[in-house]
């Protein structure tokens, strides 16, 4: 394992970090949203 | 004389609220979504060190490795266009429901952005390789054209947002019109024989010359880059869902 490539790689994995947790952020928003709504139609 | 008898005309009831996203059956809950991520993980990390440099490229075979990145959006960007075409036919032959028209937009809209993915890892690619990051090969070309196709698909939408029902119907319509060429620019022209093209084209066509290593890194990284597509579509899908609802509500108040 070459550090030149290790280090290559890490920029990748690094973005791919930021999106995935970005992803998950979104979908927990939408999630709570949409709790917020169904209760609002309740009301 | 017989007199006619004339029925009080039926309340207007309120129109139901749209039912709320439901997923795609295998995919519900959580558990998909950190796999999802731990598959990419395991394919970033596969393209670095599981795959041997490929024979015939540039920089000890290392050029190569873009494959894993750049095929899958390249596909995907044709998939999404297919599963667009297929929401706009059940949009226009069975139900005219808005739901279904926004599914398509919702997968024309990822279509996009897949394409614009695969264009800049290709221009990253023919830079090292080629040594220019444009060569108008016959797929740079088909792919531009591509992209003008999402692009105006985009515009016409935006164009006709005031009128939901004329909107989703000239959509639908375009999306199946501009399913013909875009069929033509990504399947057919860069396997016309008279046109020479720098692109590799073996890596799926001939399996036999993809070497074990790659196919260990490729065929994962097509999943991990299928459930991010499914995953995306799904959350573009539920916003469209809420923002619709709101505005609905806004209306009736």
């Amino acid at each position: 394992m070459s550090s030149k490539q290790l280090i290559v790689m890490m920029v990748p994995l690094i973005v791919w970090c930021g999106i995935f947790a970005y992803l998950l952020f979104i979908d927990r928003s939408l999630r709570r949203l949409e709790r917020d709504d169904r209760e609002q139609d309740q009301l | 004389m017989a007199a006619t008898q004339t029925r009080p005309p039926a309340p207007k009831m309120p129109e139901p609220p749209p039912s709320r996203h439901t997923p795609v059956p295998p995919l519900r809950g959580a558990w998909w979504k950190w796999g999802l991520g731990a598959l990419m993980a395991y394919v970033i990390y596969g393209a670095f060190f599981i795959a041997k440099g490929a024979v015939n490229f540039t920089e000890d075979g290392n050029t190569a490795r873009i494959v894993f990145f750049h095929v899958p959006c390249a596909i995907l960007s044709y998939v999404a266009y297919a599963v667009a075409a297929v929401y706009a036919i059940l949009y226009l032959t069975r139900d005219r429901n808005l739901q279904t028209d926004a599914k398509s937009a919702t997968g024309m809209e990822l279509g996009f952005l897949f394409c614009i993915l695969a264009t800049i890892t290709g221009s990253l690619f023919a830079g090292v390789m080629w040594g220019s990051y444009w060569n108008w090969d016959p797929r740079e070309t088909s792919i531009i054209v591509m992209l003008l196709l999402y692009a105006s698909y985009l515009v016409l939408r935006g164009a006709v947002s005031e009128q939901p029902e004329k909107r989703a119907r000239l959509a639908a319509v375009y999306t199946l019109v501009a399913l013909i060429p875009a069929t033509f620019l990504i399947w057919v022209v860069p396997r016309l024989p008279w046109l020479q093209s720098l692109h590799p084209t073996t890596t799926l066509v001939r399996p036999a010359n993809t070497s074990l290593s790659y196919k260990a890194v490729l065929y994962p990284s097509f999943l991990a880059f299928t459930l991010l597509f499914v995953w995306m579509f799904q959350l573009r899908y539920r916003l469209l869902q809420l923002m619709a609802r709101k505005a609905g509500r806004l209306e009736n108040e």
